[in-house]
């Protein structure tokens, strides 16, 4: 669903990227401006007014080549689709073709084809980052603008690559899951776990665990983007029961819960966390590794890594459950010893926001664009429920 | 074991059908029967002409709709049909060997992951002996052409190797050809990962493409195509005109009469399956010159395509007929339909639905053609 939902947007951008370059006499210098996959709409909305100035003088609808690498996959269904309504937003003549595989040998076939039909740009998923330089010099020599999608070339001979935004993949994902409910239901089947139900603490505890190993996999910020829409799941789930049981106002606003904020640094916290805890988990642990690796001449696996990491990973999840669970109303107080933590943070959610202000400092840095209201993703201010008037 | 023996000695079984014996007897060593020869052998190069005047309908049909999509026969264009050419070169290269081996009643199935295999040895030893490592990344070869030599030697010397080892395993073990490549492909290709940890092997020296996979000979003729029909010219040469290619198709139309013929079945049956391999070594090159790289993920359907072009050429899937013309031609369609299919812009995978019925079609037509005149 993720590359899918993204593959249209890689289209869009890449599709109003050669348009601009087609359309611009000056030779593709707009199109070198042009915003990437992670702003389609902005590429598409530049691209159209050379599109209508130049379509219109002409009226001749332009002719883009799109070889796409592995037809058949979502992925490149979601390309297709997205390429296609670019074609007829922009008056394109496109012409779509794929390799069924992701196979140099089944590519170069469909490229010589499209060929001979001369087309004014091209836009050509590289299935083989040496074997194409040539052939994209040629048409770039040629003013067959060339744009690459999907994977890099060896050399950067064309006009522009675009491949996938995983952090804008993952927020279109997470806005899917929002506004279809899968988020609520992942929410539902967190809480019914056994046990963890019955105390906040126990909800804090499972939903960080699961954070914890997402992230492990995944990176931390996708990590983040996908579990948010489920962590509110949770709050507002919370937050109709105690309406349901009479425990709160009924126009009581879920988001002023205590046990939100908690929710909330766990996903920062169980993200970050769990990403040490593979060397896939994040960049900076392959980073690492490799110099490490280049340093001492060890090589590290990846079990290797993982034993040397899980202590670590289980202290600090321990130790940030403690801080996030302390505070809380009941079970709280059921996990954490009195006065264990007194020393290091202060348990006021409502009057000095400090580990509020820790946390947005966390988030911001991982949702930089996140913070701005969705339309469809209701209790999208969450960012600025906690303690609004104190910044 | 000379070709007098196999005319004088008395057939001591029956051949299966006159037809298949007819087929790969030539008329001069072949008095018995010489008419239904004369026939069968006029239909077998049938095959071929049926198969060329279809290859030249359907470049008329897809010139015409491409002209009435963009105001010129783009489809017909010299550089457009020599890229068809081009791109068909290594399945045709590989459907020579095919041919031969079908021929005889056999199938390789590995040739696609034995190309693998050879290409990354190839490109080890081309990366290895071209310069030290500090020198191959940043693009100097200082032992360029003995580099590219051994490369090449490699990819051929691999290739035979897989193909001795399919051979000797057919024939030693007297196993399935079809079982047997089918299980020395996993082998090949699980070799190839095991060496390159399945990413393709870096450095290999441009000039292999500059040199050969993109060159076009005398401005227009694409190096690997006119490699591709050279060795088409000399498999046909043998297959028509000598007696390793009465032997080959002698063994697919009847062992037992073979081997009651004198013809060391089990010797030749090895050497066809070196023979593939060769080309597959061959087919290799040809790879590695055109992408500059290694296709480790690539190449699965390539024994497919192969036999398939072969089929199509008018060689007997059962042995005994053989068509190297055919199997050019053969290896030619699925690459003109693509092609022309792209031109016109019909969906892609309506492209994969269309290749497929028209190769059996063509198949089917053939072959309700052969029946009528038998």
């Amino acid at each position: 669903m993720k590359r899918a939902s993204l593959g249209k947007y890689l289209a869009l951008g890449a599709a109003s990227m050669v348009l601009a370059a087609a359309c611009s006499s000056s030779g593709g210098t707009s199109a070198t401006t042009a915003p990437s996959a992670a702003a389609p709409s902005t590429a598409a909305s530049e691209a159209a007014p050379s599109t209508s100035a130049s379509g219109g003088s002409t009226g001749e609808a332009v002719k883009i080549a799109f070889i796409a690498g592995q037809i058949g996959i979502t992925f490149y269904t979601g390309v297709e689709c997205g390429a296609k309504a670019a074609a007829k937003e922009f008056n394109v003549d496109l012409n779509w073709t794929g390799s069924h595989n992701w196979d140099i040998n089944e590519t170069r076939p469909l490229i010589d084809a499209a060929k001979a039909t001369n087309p004014q740009g091209w836009v050509i998923s590289p299935t083989d980052p040496d074997a194409l330089i040539s052939d994209i010099e040629g048409f770039m020599a040629a003013k067959q603008w060339t744009v690459t999608i999907d994977a890099p070339m060896s050399k950067p001979v064309e006009l522009q690559n675009i491949q996938s935004n995983h952090y804008e993949g993952g927020k279109t994902a997470a806005a899917a899951m929002l506004k279809h409910g899968v988020a609520r239901r992942f929410a539902f089947w967190i809480l019914n776990l056994p046990g963890v139900g019955k105390s906040t603490t126990g909800v804090i505890l499972a939903f960080g665990a699961i954070t914890c190993l997402l992230s492990a996999f995944v990176s931390n910020t996708a990590t983040v983007a996908m579990l948010l829409p489920t962590a509110i799941g949770i709050i507002a789930v919370i937050g109709k029961l105690l309406q349901h049981r009479g425990d709160v106002e009924p126009d009581f606003d879920p988001q002023r819960l205590r046990v939100g904020a908690a929710i909330m640094l766990m996903l920062a916290y169980g993200a970050s966390v769990g990403g040490l805890l593979t060397p896939v988990g994040s960049p900076p642990n392959l980073i690492g590794r490799g110099l490490i690796e280049e340093a001492t001449g060890e090589r590290i696996s990846f079990f290797q890594w993982m034993t040397l990491a899980l202590p670590i990973c289980l202290l600090m999840f321990v130790l940030s459950t403690v801080a996030v669970a302390q505070g809380q109303p009941g079970g709280g107080r059921g996990v954490v010893r009195e006065g264990l933590l007194e020393f290091l943070l202060q348990p006021s959610y409502d009057r000095m926001p400090r580990r509020e202000l820790f946390a947005f400092h966390h988030l911001v840095e991982r949702f930089e664009q996140l913070a701005a209201p969705r339309p469809h993703s209701a209790p999208a201010s969450w960012s600025q429920a906690p303690a609004s008037p104190a910044w | 074991m000379s070709e007098e023996t196999l005319t004088e000695t008395p057939p001591m079984a029956e051949p299966p059908t006159s037809a298949d014996t007819g087929a790969f007897a030539r008329p001069e060593d072949a008095p018995e029967g010489a008419s239904g020869n004369r026939l069968m052998r006029s239909l077998r190069g049938a095959t071929s002409i049926w198969l060329a005047l279809f290859i030249v309908a359907l470049a008329i049909g897809f010139g015409i709709a491409s002209a009435l999509e963009y105001g010129s026969p783009v489809y017909l264009k010299v550089d457009n049909l020599l890229s068809i050419g081009l791109n068909a070169a290594q399945i045709m290269v590989l459907a020579m060997g095919m041919t031969y081996l079908i021929g005889a009643g056999h199938l390789d199935l590995s040739v696609g992951q034995s190309l693998i295999l050879a290409s990354v040895l190839a490109a080890k030893v081309m990366v290895a002996v071209g310069g030290t490592p500090e020198q191959v990344a940043a693009d100097q070869y200082p032992n360029l052409g003995l580099a590219i030599t051994l490369g090449v030697l490699t990819a051929i010397l691999a290739g035979a190797g897989i193909g001795l080892l399919n051979g000797l395993i057919v024939t030693r073990l007297r196993l399935s050809s079809f079982i047997v490549t089918l299980g020395t492909s996993g082998l090949a290709y699980g070799i190839a990962l095991v060496l390159t940890s399945a990413a393709n092997v870096a450095f290999i020296p441009d000039q292999i493409q500059q040199g050969f996979g993109g060159l076009k000979l005398f401005g227009f003729m694409p190096a690997p195509l006119a490699l591709a029909l050279v060795i088409a010219a000399i498999m046909w040469w043998f297959l028509r005109r000598t007696r390793f290619g009465l032997r080959t198709l002698a063994i697919g139309s009847s062992k037992e009469a073979s081997i009651r013929a004198g013809v060391d079945v089990n010797r030749h049956t090895l050497r066809l399956f070196v023979l593939m391999g060769v080309l597959v070594g061959i087919a290799a090159v040809i790879d590695i010159a055109r992408n500059a790289n290694t296709n480790v993920v690539g190449h699965q359907t390539d024994s497919l395509q192969a036999i398939a072009a072969v089929v199509l050429g008018g060689t007997s899937l059962f042995g005994g007929v053989a068509s190297v013309g055919g199997s050019v031609l053969g290896s030619l369609v699925p690459v003109m339909l693509q092609n022309g299919l792209v031109i016109l812009q019909v969906e892609p995978f309506y492209q994969f639905a269309v290749v497929g019925i028209i190769l059996i079609l063509a198949v089917y037509f053939d072959q309700r053609r052969r029946e009528r005149a038998t």
